[in-house]
């Protein structure tokens, strides 16, 4: 065999040559398109992880707002949300005070309702009666905002909904705005989790801007 | 564990130089015979048979570069088990294929007679070899001395395997006519 005699020729050249092909070896390229198709796999990781941080630093935050005009005297409920204006009402105490209500989900679903009550107004006794119209129900947290009725509107108030579940807090801040006589609540930002020892949160003070 | 120290343990007969041997160059010589025969049993072998054929020819020799003198050790006798036991028939292995490569470089002058010496034949080739650039030099070898598959070295240099298919055939060419001004006829 003619090519055979050629091969066995092969053998016997320097060792110089042979181990010069072996030591030069070099590693694989990527194939055509690997490259490629590794920087797509790499930009959707990243993408997924930069869209996760943001998810965890600025959570999507939803409440309630409450307006008068609900079926059988109850208040009307509407879902409130980031970018998303809503009606809502002044409700009366049975102390006089006029407030709006919002409520969130608690982090027990179990748990009694939980109150909370910001205040713009200077003279508020810090003290609440029932308001008309509103049952507060389980596993929902429910906030009162007693605006300074002295001031024009708009009204804006911010307080921090603990959610003791991820260790975290964010302040979510409300604007609420009127059109005429109508009252409109508008999410206006939820800041970045603020990270919070577990058990600590239910102590957190709801913001009290006017409180001493 | 450097050569020098491997080819000590020879040269001590100490059988650590086949643990040694077999743990730096194993997997080397395995890929080598396996590219030859292409069957694990017949490869596993054949390395057994270059630890053999290294523990008799050291001593007396001295191997300056040992994973040459495994590998032309190994192909050797991988060469010889195919031709040996037609493993060719088996219609698998690089063998084939490189075998009907090499057969168009060899001219197909009239003198077809006269066998040429296999050191001759070498010596032309080295000196084909030695006159190339390094990569097409390291690409013919790992064609023809390792039987590295085509896809394989167009896949290690980066480089499309039907430009590594015509860059061998311009080499063939070359050294067939490098072959025909030495007067080297089958």
């Amino acid at each position: 065999m003619k090519g055979e005699d050629l091969l066995l020729a092969m053998g016997g050249i320097d060792d110089a040559l042979i181990a010069g092909a072996y030591a030069r070896r070099p590693r694989r390229s990527p194939r055509p398109g690997t490259v490629r198709r590794v920087l797509t796999a790499a930009c959707l990781c990243l993408t997924a992880v930069l869209v996760l941080a943001v998810c965890q630093l600025f959570p999507s935050f939803a409440m309630t707002a409450y307006a008068a005009g609900g079926e059988q005297g109850a208040a009307a409920c509407t879902l409130l949300t980031a970018g998303n204006r809503v009606p809502v009402s002044l409700f009366q105490t049975k102390s006089g005070d006029s407030v709006f209500v919002f409520s969130f989900p608690a982090d027990d679903p179990e748990a009694q309702a939980w109150t909370g009550v910001v205040y713009d107004r200077p003279d508020f006794s810090g003290c609440l009666e029932s308001v008309a119209g509103i049952s507060e129900e389980k596993g929902r947290c429910y906030l009162y905002y007693v605006p300074d009725l002295n001031r024009e509107p708009p009204y804006r108030f911010t307080f921090y909904p603990p959610q003791e579940s991820v260790g975290s807090v964010a302040a979510v801040s409300v604007t609420i705005t009127e059109a005429a006589g109508a009252y409109a609540a508008e999410l206006t930002s939820v800041s970045r989790r603020i990270p919070i020892r577990k058990g600590l949160s239910l102590q957190l003070p709801i913001d009290a801007p006017g409180s001493p | 564990m450097d050569d020098s120290a491997i080819i000590n343990l020879y040269w001590q007969r100490s059988e650590a130089a086949i643990a040694a041997t077999s743990g730096k160059y194993g997997r080397y010589c395995y890929s080598i015979a396996y590219r030859i025969l292409r069957n694990d049993q017949d490869a596993e072998e054949c390395v057994n048979d270059t630890y053999l054929g290294a523990w008799k020819s050291i001593p007396p020799n001295r191997p300056a570069c040992l994973s040459a003198f495994l590998g032309k050790i190994t192909r050797n006798a991988a060469l010889n088990r195919c031709k040996r036991e037609a493993v060719e028939k088996r219609g698998s292995g690089e063998i084939k294929l490189v075998l009907s490569e090499l057969e168009d470089c060899i001219p197909g002058a009239a003198g077809m007679e006269q066998w040429i010496e296999s050191k001759a034949l070498t010596a032309v080739l080295e000196q084909f070899l030695y006159g190339q650039p390094p990569m097409r030099r390291n690409i013919f070898i790992r064609r023809y001395w390792f039987m590295d598959s085509v896809g394989d070295i167009a896949a290690a240099y980066g480089i499309s395997a039907s430009k590594t298919a015509s860059l061998l055939f311009r080499m063939r060419k070359c050294l067939k006519k490098d072959l025909e001004k030495e007067g080297i006829a089958f």
